[in-house]
């Protein structure tokens, strides 16, 4: 069914967007204004009289199969929810307690004595971790809607530019910013997997 | 008695300083290269380049300033540097029109420099949701950000990935050099399907003509790069090159439609008088759906501002984010300038138009300003390429069609679309840098606020200065102008500018393709990139296209870990060679009299 439902869109959008370049000139002198100039209702009329039937198909198939798709879409996503994993194994709430163990083991105290080691720690969050948590994001849009999704990712977010920041700061040599960073790149975080978890609970007990 | 810990420095005198004056250099410069070559660039990279040198090597080198040339500062410098220097794209590709048609004289340049401002802060305003819609919500690559994070970095990021860059940057420089006019070794743009047609005997008439005549591939490794960092994102602006070319092209040329023609000809006539206009008319209605379909997301990106401005107002700390009020503040406030504008050019001095129309004109020119940000924020993000002349082209066929053909108004418009729309471009990429590198995206938006007026009146002042250094004060560039007719060193053909006062003629006499604009609005469900890649000579997609796909290879062999360890240094490399390199022979053959 989704095979056909895709194959319906390419075929709207081929229809369409083919009748959409046709070309219809109006000829010089044959317009609707003054002393006979081609006025762009003129030109849209010629077009519509040219074209109309084959591009209106055209535009019909390419919304009824882009419709059918994501409807489709969302009916697998929704059989899907319970094993939803990533390569790892890892759905994207474990990950997150993942990202939260890393930046705790991180040494404590004086950042200065310890930077490649921290340097190191930031770097699996940041290039290994948070790759990871986004393969979700599909997925975590789909489970939680665009506008819970946007809220939790915002957290998300401040806890990435943080992390980034004391990445930063350690190289450019101020492990008092990196520390300020790393705490607030936490709490980012936390904030981020509450968002997420009250989406999933809201979620549960709606499907219940 | 512990001595107090090192400031983090962020927003820097020093830093500011340099950023301005950078910004100032690059618009004079940026403005002639526009006005001799027709194209803008972007000055991210010269200046984040600079900013090492000067604020790290100068500054904590030799002046001893603690901490100073910090990774966040220098970002700070280059945002400011290229968010003035954008403007440059914005008044060349279209102020120029107005003196190519004789109008100087009739126009107020304070308007137009009112415009151009009211533009640039209109374009930093958009971005505020659309950073959270865009960088956050869906991740898009913004190829030229990535690569200049990837520059702020280097000290820090170990000797592999600053080798993967210097290798990127090396192939790049030398390709670059390779395929450029005055040395000329390997042609710029390989015309495969010329060499097919070569090869097989045929003749390039007809539909396989056409498709094979259309299909390029550019050698451009800054292209190249941009669709190797943009991975899987970036395939439905490679697909829709394709459907363009291999499926709509030929139908329309086996149906009998396209105008009689063979070979290069048939290839132009067909992207110029279907394809093209038929992407832009895509590229509007995909910008209007992805509103609609972006609707909750923005939401919750408004929502999520205000919910962190609020835990910082309890925390008593500011906010990373600027708040929705600046939002509600700047949108009105740039109504109301462009309505001063449209008033002060369309009533006063015996201006014809009414009250009504004004308002209309307004009113139609923030929506447009908006949804032109839009458009050009996700096609830069996706893609690295910004349709700035093109969204100018329309908004100046809009304010032609609401004023019966007021030129000049028209076109004061159109230098604040397209300031504000490159405004957004380069605001995007910067926050893009600035989230990579851990820098306060406030802070980025509040220095480039700063600075937004600065751009638009140093462009338009260099143009004037270009223009009056004509003989008695005028024609100095244009195809008409002395120089150029005596194909003199000095000659600044000013090609955007005269394709826009082509335009502008064609719409006053009937001429503009709005049959297509509409069609293609109407199936703009498709997407910004899929009307983008119309817009575009398929060379061009192509060779994006490949990247894509290479990224896509890469990552099922080897994992995304690979990508960001291995395949982003060494785009970003390709990026800046290429840019850089572009730039620097740009510069030796002006100072040489050559181009």
């Amino acid at each position: 069914m989704k095979q056909l439902a895709f194959w319906v869109f390419v075929a709207g959008v081929i229809i369409s967007a083919c009748y959409g370049a046709k070309l219809a000139p109006v000829e010089e002198g044959a317009g609707s204004g003054p002393d006979g100039a081609v006025t762009p209702t003129d030109r849209i009329s010629s077009w519509w009289d040219a074209a109309a039937m084959p591009f209106s198909v055209g535009v019909l198939m390419m919304v009824g199969g882009g419709l059918l798709g994501r409807h489709i879409d969302k009916l697998a996503h929704a059989s899907a929810h319970e094993g939803q994993v990533s390569a790892s194994g890892d759905g994207p709430g474990e990950v997150m307690d993942k990202i939260g163990k890393e930046l705790d083991q991180l040494p404590a105290g004086n950042l200065g004595d310890s930077v490649q080691e921290v340097q190191a720690g930031l770097d699996r969050v940041l290039e290994e971790l948070v790759p990871e948590f986004l393969l979700h994001r599909t997925r975590m849009i789909a489970d939680m809607g665009l506008e819970h999704f946007a809220e939790m990712i915002g957290q998300f977010s401040s806890f990435e530019r943080n992390t980034a920041r004391a990445w930063s700061a350690l190289t450019d040599g101020v492990p008092s910013e990196a520390e300020v960073s790393i705490e607030r790149a936490k709490v980012a975080l936390v904030q981020a997997k509450e968002a997420f978890d009250r989406s999933a609970a809201g979620a549960d007990s709606a499907s219940a | 008695m512990a001595a107090a810990a090192p400031v983090y420095r962020e927003i820097t005198t020093a830093g500011v300083v340099l950023g301005v004056l950078q910004g100032v250099i690059l618009t004079a410069s940026f403005v002639y290269i526009g006005l001799k070559l027709g194209f803008g660039l972007s000055g991210s990279s010269v200046a984040a380049i600079m900013g090492f040198a000067l604020l790290r090597g100068v500054g904590r080198g030799v002046l001893k300033i603690p901490g100073a040339g910090s990774i966040v500062e220098n970002n700070i410098n280059q945002t400011i540097a290229s968010g003035i220097n954008t403007a440059s794209s914005g008044v060349v590709f279209t102020f120029p029109a107005l003196l190519l048609l004789g109008m100087e004289g009739q126009f107020n340049v304070w308007t137009i420099i009112a415009a151009g401002v009211a533009g640039s802060f209109m374009g930093i305003v958009v971005i505020i949701p659309l950073r959270k819609q865009l960088i956050e919500i869906e991740r898009l690559r913004f190829p030229s950000g990535v690569a200049v994070a990837t520059i702020l970095k280097s000290p820090g990021a170990g000797s592999e990935k600053a080798i993967l860059l210097g290798v990127g940057f090396a192939f790049a420089l030398v390709l670059t050099l390779s395929t450029s006019g005055s040395i000329g070794l390997i042609p710029e743009t390989l015309s495969i399907g010329n060499w097919i047609m070569e090869a097989a005997g045929m003749e390039p008439v007809g539909a396989m003509g056409l498709a094979l005549g259309g299909t390029a591939l550019s050698l451009s490794m800054a292209n190249f790069g941009a669709g190797l960092l943009s991975g899987k994102g970036g395939l439905p602006f490679a697909l829709g090159g394709m459907l363009a070319w291999w499926v709509i092209g030929p139908f329309v040329v086996g149906q009998g439609w396209a105008p009689e023609a063979s070979g290069e000809e048939l290839v132009g006539a067909v992207y110029g008088s279907m394809l093209r206009p038929v992407g832009i008319g895509i590229l509007i209605g995909g910008a209007f759906a992805g509103v609609v379909a972006a609707f909750p997301a923005l939401r919750g990106a408004i929502k999520s501002l205000q919910s962190a401005a609020k835990l910082a107002k309890q925390g008593g700390g500011t906010s990373e984010e600027l708040s929705p009020t600046v939002l509600v503040v700047g949108l009105i406030g740039s109504f109301i300038a462009l309505f001063a504008v449209t008033y002060v050019e369309g009533m006063m001095g015996g201006g014809e138009l009414t009250i009504g129309t004004v308002v209309i004109v307004a009113i139609a020119a923030t929506l447009w300003l908006g949804l032109a940000g839009l458009i050009v924020a996700q096609a830069t993000g996706a893609t690295d390429i910004s349709p700035l002349s093109g969204l100018a082209l329309i908004a100046i066929t809009l304010m032609l069609g609401l004023t019966g053909g007021h030129v000049i108004l028209a076109v004061t418009i159109g230098v604040a679309v397209c300031i504000a729309t490159g405004q957004c471009g380069d605001m995007m990429h910067d926050l893009k840098t600035g989230h990579l590198i851990g820098g306060v995206p406030r802070k980025q938006q509040l220095v480039q606020f700063a600075v937004a007026w600065i751009g638009p009146a140093i462009a338009i002042g260099v143009t004037l200065l270009l223009w009056k250094g004509g003989p008695g004060g005028m024609n100095g560039f244009g195809p008409e102008s002395p120089a150029c007719a005596e194909r003199l060193p000095g000659c600044l053909p000013a090609p955007q500018a005269e394709v826009l006062q082509q335009m502008i003629t064609g719409v006053l006499e009937g001429d503009a393709p709005v049959d297509k604009y509409v069609a293609g609005a109407a199936i703009g469900g498709l997407g910004v990139l899929v009307g983008l890649a119309m817009y575009l000579p398929f060379e061009i997609t192509l060779g994006y296209g490949i990247g894509c796909l290479t990224a896509m290879g890469i990552e099922r062999v080897k994992g995304y870990r690979y990508i960001g360890n291995v395949v982003v240094p060494l785009a970003a490399g390709l990026i800046i060679g290429e840019a850089l390199t572009n730039l620097t022979l740009t510069m030796i053959k002006l100072i040489g009299g050559g181009a």
